[in-house]
């Protein structure tokens, strides 16, 4: 069983940020999500949103303002923004928001690095090809789904480890695949973080 | 190891892990299964502004709190921008995220 530890610092995918602004797809994971991020600002972890993340995200929550019916692109933007600018008022010693090149402080010494390394493609593709992924019926939805990587899954994965982070914290169980690369935890399951 | 010193210890832990994570830079020595790990720590002073600016050109940044209650007040926040009696279903479907 997998559980986090008061101290660990997680990597943030994007479904966590989607859960906790939009609180009505799936009211039980933007609570989990909630809970998290709380124990974030609170200093019991720490936690990393990359440039990746913010991506998926500003794309994530476009089409959700969208799909809830507001058709005005400036309109849609604007709430976007307005997510983002919440981020940045969050406790800025656990909730750190790190750009391509990131400086770290290792035994003491000050390195900078960046977020990817040379051949991350390769075995970006490497993995995908390597995990299949699984169909399962969904009973929420009534209908069988597909769960499997996504390109920008295998990054997130490479980040986390890059940024030496205890845990890829998601909600996203294809990401289960990419633990040869960091510690996957899923936040729905019961004890991850509680 | 008698259980009170198992919990006299591991609250003087995440007291100074706590005091540790609020310092803006640091490298955090915690005990895993026994052993000390280090473990890196980030300093995003310089690229939480770098991603701003992509974002939000010369918009003032926003200053981060330590307020508690912050999480509680942003939490569902955007709600009340949608629209109500939707198909919630129907939008599952089509978001299949």
């Amino acid at each position: 069983m997998l559980t986090a530890r008061k101290g660990d610092k997680f990597y943030i995918d994007t479904n966590i940020l989607v859960y906790f602004f939009f609180t009505r797809w799936n009211p039980d994971f933007s609570l989990k999500a909630k809970c998290f991020l709380d124990k974030v600002q609170k200093a019991k972890y720490e936690a990393v949103v990359s440039p990746l993340t913010l991506m998926e995200f500003i794309h994530v929550s476009r089409d959700r303002f969208f799909e809830e019916g507001i058709l005005n692109t400036t309109e849609i933007n604007q709430r976007v923004k307005k997510q983002i600018e919440f981020l940045y008022t969050f406790n800025p010693n656990t909730l750190r928001i790190v750009g391509e090149e990131v400086r770290m402080v290792v035994n003491g010494k000050v390195q900078t690095r960046r977020l990817l390394r040379e051949r991350v493609l390769d075995r970006a593709l490497e993995l995908i090809e390597k995990y299949q992924g699984y169909i399962f019926y969904d009973e929420r939805l009534e209908e069988n789904r597909y769960i499997h990587l996504s390109a920008a899954d295998c990054f997130h994965a490479f980040i986390a480890k890059e940024l030496e982070c205890n845990w890829l914290a998601t909600f996203d169980r294809a990401l289960a695949d990419l633990s040869e690369i960091v510690p996957i935890l899923l936040l729905q399951d019961k004890y991850s973080v509680w | 190891m008698e259980l009170r010193n198992y919990f006299a210890i591991e609250k003087l832990r995440t007291t100074i892990a706590y005091y540790l994570q609020s310092k803006p830079v640091q490298v955090i020595e915690y005990e895993r299964c026994g052993e000390i790990v280090n473990k890196a720590g980030i300093d995003d002073s310089e690229s939480r502004k770098t991603i701003w600016k992509i974002l939000f050109g010369d918009e003032p940044m926003p200053e981060g709190k330590r307020d508690i209650d912050l999480v509680e007040k942003y939490f569902g926040t955007f709600d009340s921008d949608l629209k109500k009696n939707v198909d919630l279903e129907e939008l599952l479907r089509r978001a299949n995220y």
